[in-house]
């Protein structure tokens, strides 16, 4: 974990930098608070940064244990889309497309008829939580360009 | 007037409406984003025509459900339902992970209604002395407040204090995104109308929490149908009663602890959940055994948390000041149907009063039935459900949770801006925990610094206002044996160790 608390130490050193710069606008009541934060932020990093040429070198940047990296990081952009896109096609349309989505993605060595009824099993979800909100609770998701 | 009161709420409507209320805000609060503020808010107007005691029955067991109901999300995917119960994910998912979902929720359900009640009892028989301490609150105090309350980062950074230390200022930081509370400057909103509102806890906490467990799911090569296995123990709910009456000094202290961060109008049951964890660690024979799954976890955030609630509706009955958003909303109800806090509200309006009070134990006594039979189907259903299934579906919930809240898409996305930050972070080992717990405290802290000063300015004397306050000095002592613990209990250790072998 030596460089990844390497990375980490230097990438938050950078944050606080950057936020430092950003405080320099604010008047001085306003940018006490940030600047005790950004130096709290920026010091402990640092020492962090610091100790980790104490000990020797692990080799690991990341704690990967047991960790599938592809579905993993497949799933999170889907997932991420799917949020991106609901402004754009609206929140149920969306649902309909990347829940199963993410499903068959996941499912994807299932058999097909397995496949057939995960896919109705998220569809109904989707659309009963969508009309509980709607219908029940007054939420007004996101229509979009379709729905 | 006590006996009217009783006849007044023990008749069948209020029965229904009580029942009916602790059931669906438990239903509230198990699903991840949706708060009791927001369950209560909904149902005020459904409930100007009725009378004035069945709408505050129904929305007093609403709330009491809900801080409950977070229970669940909290223990089963490691998400809180509500804010409150951040503290429980801590212990209660690693129960779950051991297979022990249902243990961790009887846990919960048990420690909930102990502190629930010993928190209605400081309601009904302390609430005027309470509310008037309550006031002599000011900034400096809170100031203090929030300090002593950032020394629980040690207990959250399970791994290295340091990573913790540095998530906790991450949060400060994060915290003071928006328009500052002195001056009004717009901070690090680049540019974004939504930004000026700062970051929203709960997309911020669902997200930080949520995502990585989802991807966690997704990623395990070993889990490809049950998260969480699911073990059938007999006399399971007999055999922890009688673990927690062992343990009697845990959660009345936890639910003292719960009322009075309760009473303190700002500090909610996130607070008073985290600093009953806290105190729960500390005072521990066995703090390392503390994040592991061990029940004392769930039993102080659940009985902290739940005593909040009554807490919460001291200063707010008493002085019309809600301790917490979801009593705020409350008082709201409360005036709709013509009722006004403060003195009077106990001798003029005495009977209506009495019986919501005495409805708050109703309410707590029901969460027995209701959560664990609702609790075991819940745990059955999610460790049961497929994880091809159950993970794009938690994230679902976590979409419809954070926009729900102020019905706004920049929510969602803050949601997955911090899902994405604590997956990273958590494979770089930093825990969700103290950058929620830096965000919750930041902006109260800020506050209570930039109005100190100015106070202290107007003195004469800044540090007079910081360092000569009754209250404050309290604090201050409370924050130095706080941070200072972990070393005086090595000394200790090390004390003995040396005894031992001499």
């Amino acid at each position: 974990m030596k460089r990844a608390d390497r990375i980490s130490a230097l990438v938050i050193i950078g944050i606080s930098v950057f936020f430092m710069a950003e405080a320099k606008t604010f008047s001085p009541l306003s940018g006490l608070f940030p600047r005790v934060a950004i130096l709290l932020l920026g010091g402990l990093s640092l020492l962090l940064f610091i100790l980790t040429f104490v000990h020797r070198e692990s080799g690991k940047t990341f704690d990967s244990a047991s960790f599938r990296h592809v579905p993993s990081l497949i799933s999170l952009l889907l997932m991420v889309v799917w949020g991106i896109l609901i402004p754009v096609i609206g929140f149920l349309v969306t649902s309909l497309i990347f829940f199963p989505l993410i499903t068959l993605y996941l499912d994807r060595d299932a058999p097909g008829k397995k496949k057939l009824s995960r896919i109705a099993i998220v569809e109904g979800l989707a659309v009963a939580f969508y009309l509980f909100f709607t219908r029940v609770l007054y939420v007004p998701f996101p229509e979009g360009l379709l729905l | 007037m006590i006996v009217d009161a009783l006849q007044l709420l023990f008749t069948p409507w209020n029965m229904l409406f009580v029942t009916l209320g602790v059931g669906a805000g438990i239903l509230v609060g198990a699903l991840p984003g949706l708060t009791a503020t927001m369950a209560i808010a909904l149902l005020v107007p459904f409930t100007f025509s009725m009378n004035a005691v069945h709408s505050l029955v129904l929305l007093g067991g609403i709330y009491s459900g809900a801080i409950y109901g977070g229970s669940f999300s909290a223990i089963l995917i490691n998400t809180p339902g509500t804010p409150s119960a951040i503290a429980t994910t801590f212990d209660g998912y690693a129960m779950a992970r051991k297979g022990e979902s249902y243990a961790a929720i009887i846990t919960a359900t048990i420690a909930s209604v102990i502190g629930g009640l010993i928190g209605v009892l400081f309601l009904i028989f302390l609430a005027p002395p309470l509310s008037r301490a309550a006031l002599k609150f000011g900034p400096p105090e809170f100031f203090w407040l929030t300090v002593f309350g950032l020394t629980i980062i040690a207990t959250l950074a399970s791994k290295s204090i340091l990573k913790g230390l540095i998530g906790g200022s991450f949060g400060l930081l994060l915290s003071v995104i928006g328009i500052a509370p002195i001056e009004g400057s717009v901070r690090y909103s680049f540019g974004s109308i939504s930004m000026q509102n700062g970051i929203a806890l709960i997309p911020a906490m669902i997200g930080l929490f949520c995502l990585p467990e989802i991807i966690g799911m997704i990623a395990k090569k070993d889990t490809h149908y049950n998260v969480i296995p699911y073990k059938k123990e007999k006399k399971l709910i007999r055999r922890i009663f009688f673990r927690l009456m062992k343990k009697p000094f845990l959660l009345i202290r936890s639910a003292v602890i719960g009322t009075v961060v309760g009473i303190i109008p700002g500090a909610g049951g996130n607070i008073a959940g985290m600093v009953a964890y806290n105190e729960a660690v500390r005072v521990s024979k066995f703090p390392e055994r503390f994040g592991t799954g061990i029940i004392d976890g769930v039993a102080a955030s659940e009985a902290s948390n739940n005593a909040e609630v009554s807490g919460s509706l001291i200063p707010m009955l008493t002085l019309g000041i809600p301790g917490a958003p979801p009593a705020a909303v409350l008082l709201g109800a409360l005036l709709l149907q013509g009722l006004r806090p403060g003195p009077y509200l106990f001798t003029s309006h005495g009977e209506v009063t009495y019986s919501f009070l005495f409805s708050l134990i109703l309410a707590n006594i029901l969460i027995l039935p209701l959560g664990l039979i609702s609790g075991k189907a819940m745990s059955k259903l999610i460790t049961g459900i497929p994880v091809t299934i159950l993970a794009p579906f938690v994230f679902l919930l976590s979409v419809i949770g954070s926009f729900a809240i102020n019905n706004n898409m920049a929510d969602v996305y803050i949601m997955l801006i911090f899902g994405i930050i604590g997956f990273i972070g958590r494979k770089a080992g930093f825990s969700a925990g103290p950058i929620v717990l830096g965000l919750i405290l930041g902006s109260i802290c800020e506050q209570g610094l930039v109005q100190s000063i100015l106070m202290g300015r107007a003195k004469g004397s800044v540090m007079g206002v910081f360092f000569q306050r009754p209250i404050s000095i309290l604090m201050i002592i409370l924050t130095v044996v706080s941070a200072f613990w972990p070393l005086i209990v090595r000394i200790r250790k090390n004390w003995r160790f040396k005894v031992e072998k001499s």
